[in-house]
């Protein structure tokens, strides 16, 4: 199978990806409103006095509270699901690099989670608004993300933001506590990984020595390409 | 003020009662029905004053609802309901002349006052005309 085919059936694959996920993630709401409705409906015959018992009546709701906050929870990350498959329909769109992000670190945080790394987001205001492409531009985030993460220490700092460069926009990673050995921040095999989307993106990947208090990290500087 | 009608019109069962028990709580006359051709000969027989339409439903769209509810009255007024992430295709239902439009799951003061909203709206229109 020649090179183009094979990259012709990979868009095809990931168009089908996106739009399992978008109906996916439409159900998924439809659920998220029934449950809430169905707690809102226990909360409201107890706040009309409809169960007579009060500490039965306190005992519910505060399971309806917490199944509320669940449900708003769940909505979130629901949301920015669908925002990650409706990325796959357009090759190229024009995005806030921040809306990007934030959506992206609704998945992400659990990572540094499970590593008690303290994830730190910082978005600048006022950036200007990027013409690429958005999926690969999360997908590279990602990859930059497992990178940092795998060059930290337990119990450490992972801090994201964002800044202004001329023609585009600067995502930094910034890594305070990283493993003993770790000279270099950049990982051989992720940025092989990774090459031809930056490429593609036609942006850039450096190791920061010093992005502000002396730490180090890793900088994403994403271009916006010309219109259509 | 008089009891403000409203039609639920979405495919979800248990959602559209839920939700129409939880009116009917704020002294809102809710009916439901669970499909596009049920919306359009309901509003016939017993016109509301506002409908809460779901966007995506099975047989008819909730936009060809919302067509079929302003060729018929066009002082109902219709909240879209919509379930995607985008905004977009609430918009999509104001500029076809929906009211206004809520994400699922809902916001219920959210909704309630976008209802009260829409039912004024309703009334100044049937004055005027």
């Amino acid at each position: 199978m020649n090179e183009n085919r094979e990259d012709e059936l990979r868009s095809l694959q990931l168009e089908f990806f996106g739009r399992m996920l978008a109906g996916f993630t439409h159900d998924l709401k439809n659920h998220l409103a029934i449950i809430k409705e169905s707690s809102g409906l226990i909360s409201d015959m107890i706040d009309m006095g409809r169960v007579t018992d009060e500490l039965v009546a306190a005992k519910l709701q505060k399971i309806v509270t917490s199944i509320q906050n669940r449900v708003v929870q769940a909505t979130d990350m629901a949301t920015n699901l669908n925002g990650f498959a409706h990325r796959l329909d357009a090759p190229c769109s024009t995005f806030q690099v921040n809306d990007l992000l934030r959506e992206e670190v609704t998945f992400l945080r659990r990572f540094a989670r499970l590593r008690e790394i303290e994830l730190k987001i910082e978005l600048k205001e006022g950036l200007p608004a990027i013409h690429n492409n958005a999926s690969l531009v999360q997908y590279v985030i990602f990859k930059l993300y497992a990178m940092a993460l795998q060059k930290l220490k337990n119990r450490t700092l992972l801090e994201i933001f964002t800044g202004e460069q001329p023609g585009g926009v600067q995502i930094t990673f910034r890594l305070s506590g990283e493993k003993e050995g770790s000279a270099k921040l950049l990982d051989e095999q992720i940025i092989g990984m990774i090459r031809e989307a930056v490429d593609a993106l036609q942006g850039k990947v450096a190791e920061l020595p010093q992005t502000g208090d002396g730490k180090p990290g890793i900088g994403l500087i994403i271009p916006s390409l010309a219109g259509p | 003020m008089s009891e403000i009608k409203v039609l639920i019109v979405d495919d979800e069962v248990e959602f559209a009662a839920t939700l129409a028990e939880r009116l009917e709580l704020r002294d809102i006359v809710a009916e439901t029905v669970n499909n596009g051709k049920d919306a359009l000969s309901t509003i016939l027989v017993r016109p509301p004053d506002v409908v809460i339409l779901d966007l995506k439903m099975p047989d008819l769209s909730g936009l060809e609802v919302l067509h079929g509810i302003k060729a018929h009255d066009p002082s109902i007024e219709v909240i879209m309901l919509t379930g995607h992430g985008s905004t977009s295709s609430g918009i999509e239902g104001m500029e076809r002349g929906a009211f206004d439009y809520i994400m699922k799951p809902i916001d219920l003061d959210l909704l309630l006052e976008k209802i009260n909203q829409a039912y004024e709206q309703r009334i100044t229109h049937k004055e005027q005309s």
